[in-house]
């Protein structure tokens, strides 16, 4: 459970980050700084692929534990 | 072995001291610190080292010598066996790797040692109570153990709910704002381009690389001076007013524009330097750009020492023009003793112009100006194909030295000429009276030198031509054609299933001025290969100074062939082509110049007898032929 709880700081911390920067970039390109780039949909991909991975791992443990719990009162 | 040896071997396992323990286990494989062998206190302290190189070693004893059990590890022990620790009150009782393993809950590493290690029934009943104390199931098969999941509590189950949530809204947050984005402003890119509804951001948006698309008609109040665009423009045909022609809109294109449709105001000015409606160089694509000007008066402030272009889309083209359109009523006035030339798309082409159209109801009207509808310099390798003229272009010059050119579709051709069509009709006056006048009027349906390939263009307007003093070549298709002396881009004139319909109309006031007419080319030399003419001329051959040939006007003849010399070998190679005969001309080809020998072009008034080219006496006959075509 360590081990996940470190995993999980350490993955939000840098999610948290890259949404930062993500929405920075949204601003800035929003006031015509710069213009958005590959980088950007790039950005956008990874935070989508990891939060998506993320939430189907937490969803197949929770499921699990309940399908389990079910079985276990039966 | 003594207390210290223990106590050191101990330490070694607590700070997983691999060099410490090497030293002091020898002889010490089957010590054990009352209930916990050397083994489950490996696991217990979590001595990964150790654990590496000892563990197989350590597995294989099954007697242990039982030493004093420091209070520190019962302690220890206490913290993780939890409700388990009554099975271990007993005396002689052992916590066994399998058992210790079970307990930190590495139920994969019980799977894995489980099949190898010693166990006998005491240490199976204490697995089967830890899993169910754990509230794990737990199947035990001869040599394998299968563990179900263990249903995790509330305060377990927290890390997972957080981070499930914390997962969905940060992802909805990047989805949300990135639709936010692609909807209100866009994001600038293919998928998502910019949004541009104003001037101030059709200009942020020409001077940068991304991609943008036109939301609505945008009048122009400044000057937009671009320097250099990158991007895609997609003017989602809509339309960009401009009241002030000021040089270009766009220098250089090195991305693309399209959909998009241009109107000018009215504009009346004076320049001295080239002007384009659209960009100067475009080495990038254009693509469906409509270009409007209701009237546009120039005057042409010519210098010796700078060639001026007037174009509709750029003043040389490196990339790709392609489904374009030009709609205007044009007045040039050039002035000075430089070169002026005005084309409809482009001046210099060096790669590819496409189905690009000089609209209906529009005109070019100039005063020492050269005209051509489309381009006014096709490159050698450059393409023009799938265009089409329907203005009327007319060019009238009273300067002596100036040599008019008039041409529907290019002025000078060295590249390609493919499905080209002329509707618009054509003239081109001299009113040169000096006695001592120079110069030639050069007036061709299509282009008006040639030294390249034509491919299946056709002139279907009618060409009218005036001289005073100066010679004049006209042709149905071209009015000059020559072969290229450039050694690298060495050409033949070659026309392939091109066409004449329309009328040719030409006069001269002097004797002086020789006329060159044909139906195909005013002069020619080269190959003529599925060609037709229907041409009706105004002025039939006359010795004196009309030189009208239903095919060519003048041709070029080899004097000298194979070592003898002939009075006229044509050169001119035709195959398959035919010409309606007219009444009033009676030749084909008009007159003949050899090429090695000085002087006057001959008159030769001979009907050109060739069977590859065939003088018919009723258009319906041309018309039957496969090679005839009319859009």
């Amino acid at each position: 459970m360590n081990k996940l709880k470190i995993f999980f700081i350490t993955f939000f911390s840098l999610d948290v980050l890259a949404v930062l920067v993500f929405l920075t970039m949204l601003f800035l390109s929003w006031s015509k700084i710069i213009v958005l780039g590959n980088i950007h949909l790039i950005l956008f991909i990874i935070l989508l692929v990891a939060n998506l991975g993320v939430l189907i791992y937490t969803t197949i443990v929770l499921v699990l534990n309940k399908r389990i719990k079910k079985q276990k009162s039966e | 072995m003594n207390q210290v040896s223990h106590t050191i071997l101990l330490n070694a396992i607590k700070t997983d001291n691999l060099v410490l323990f090497s030293s002091e286990i020898k002889g010490c494989e089957n010590v054990c610190f009352g209930r916990f062998p050397l083994l489950s206190l490996c696991y217990l302290y979590n001595a990964k080292k150790i654990i590496k190189n000892y563990k197989n070693k350590l597995l294989e004893v099954r007697i242990y010598k039982v030493v004093t059990e420091p209070i520190e590890l019962y302690k220890k022990f206490k913290t993780i066996a939890g409700r388990c620790l009554r099975l271990y009150v007993k005396e002689g009782c052992f916590v066994t790797p399998l058992e210790m393993l079970a307990l930190l809950h590495k139920d994969f590493e019980v799977k894995k040692i489980y099949k190898t290690i010693y166990k006998n029934e005491n240490v199976i009943n204490n697995l089967k109570t830890i899993y169910y104390i754990f509230g794990q199931d737990i199947k035990i098969d001869n040599s394998k153990i299968k563990i179900g999941r263990k249903v995790l509590s509330a305060y377990q189950k927290l890390p997972y709910k957080i981070s499930f949530f914390a997962s969905l809204g940060l992802m909805s947050l990047v989805c949300v704002f990135y639709l936010i984005a692609g909807f209100t402003t866009g994001l600038g890119t293919n998928i998502s381009p910019y949004l541009v509804k104003s001037q101030a951001q059709l200009i942020q948006a020409l001077n940068s690389s991304g991609s943008y698309v036109l939301k609505s008609d945008i009048e122009l109040n400044s000057s937009l001076n671009i320097s250099e665009f990158d991007g895609v423009f997609d003017g989602g045909d809509h339309t960009i007013y401009v009241k002030d022609l000021n040089s270009f809109l766009v220098v250089k294109n090195n991305g693309t524009i399209k959909n998009l449709n241009i109107v000018y105001s009215n504009t009346q000015k004076e320049i001295s330097n080239s002007v384009g409606l659209l960009a100067q160089i475009n080495n990038g694509t254009m693509n469906n750009v409509k270009i409007t000007v209701d009237s546009l008066k120039l005057t042409c402030n010519k210098s010796s020492n700078n060639d001026i272009y007037i174009t509709g889309f750029a003043q040389t083209n490196n990339g790709y023009i392609e489904n374009c359109s030009l709609k205007t009523n044009m007045i040039v006035d050039g002035v000075g003793d430089g070169e002026c030339m005005v084309a409809g798309f482009v001046g210099t082409n060096n790669n590819t112009v496409t189905n690009c159209t000089f609209l209906q109801e529009s005109s070019v009207t100039t005063t020492e100006a050269d005209v051509a509808g489309v381009v006014a310099t096709n490159s050698f390798g450059a393409t023009v194909n799938g265009c089409k003229n329907y203005a009327n272009l007319c060019q009238t010059s009273q300067k002596n030295g100036w040599s008019p050119n008039v041409a529907g579709i290019t002025m000078n051709n060295a590249g390609t000429l493919q499905n080209c069509l002329n509707k618009g009709n054509l003239s081109a006056i001299s009113t040169n009276e000096e006695t001592e006048a120079n110069g030639y009027v050069y007036l061709g349906g299509i282009c008006a030198t040639n030294t390249s390939v034509i491919e299946r263009c056709k002139n279907n307007a009618n060409l009218t031509a005036t001289s005073q003093k100066i010679e004049i070549y006209c042709g149905g298709i071209s009015a000059y054609s020559f072969e290229s002396s450039d050694k690298n881009n060495a050409t033949i004139p070659n026309l392939k299933n091109c066409g004449v319909e329309g009328h040719i109309s030409v006069e001269t006031k002097s004797t002086d001025a020789k006329v060159y007419v044909g139906g195909i080319g005013g002069a020619f030399c080269g190959y003529i290969n599925d060609c037709f003419s229907l041409a009706s001329f105004e002025k039939g051959y006359t010795k004196e100074q009309y030189y009208v040939g239903t095919v060519i006007g003048l041709n070029y003849s080899i004097p000298y062939f194979n070592g003898l010399f002939y009075q006229e070998i044509f050169y001119v190679f035709p195959k398959n082509s035919f010409v309606l005969n007219q009444s009033n001309v009676g030749c084909q080809i008009a007159a003949v110049k050899r090429l090695a020998v000085e002087g006057q072009p001959i008159a030769s008034e001979l009907v050109y007898e060739s069977e590859g080219l065939v003088t018919v006496e009723d258009e319906n006959q041309i018309k039957q032929k496969e090679i005839y075509w009319n859009e």
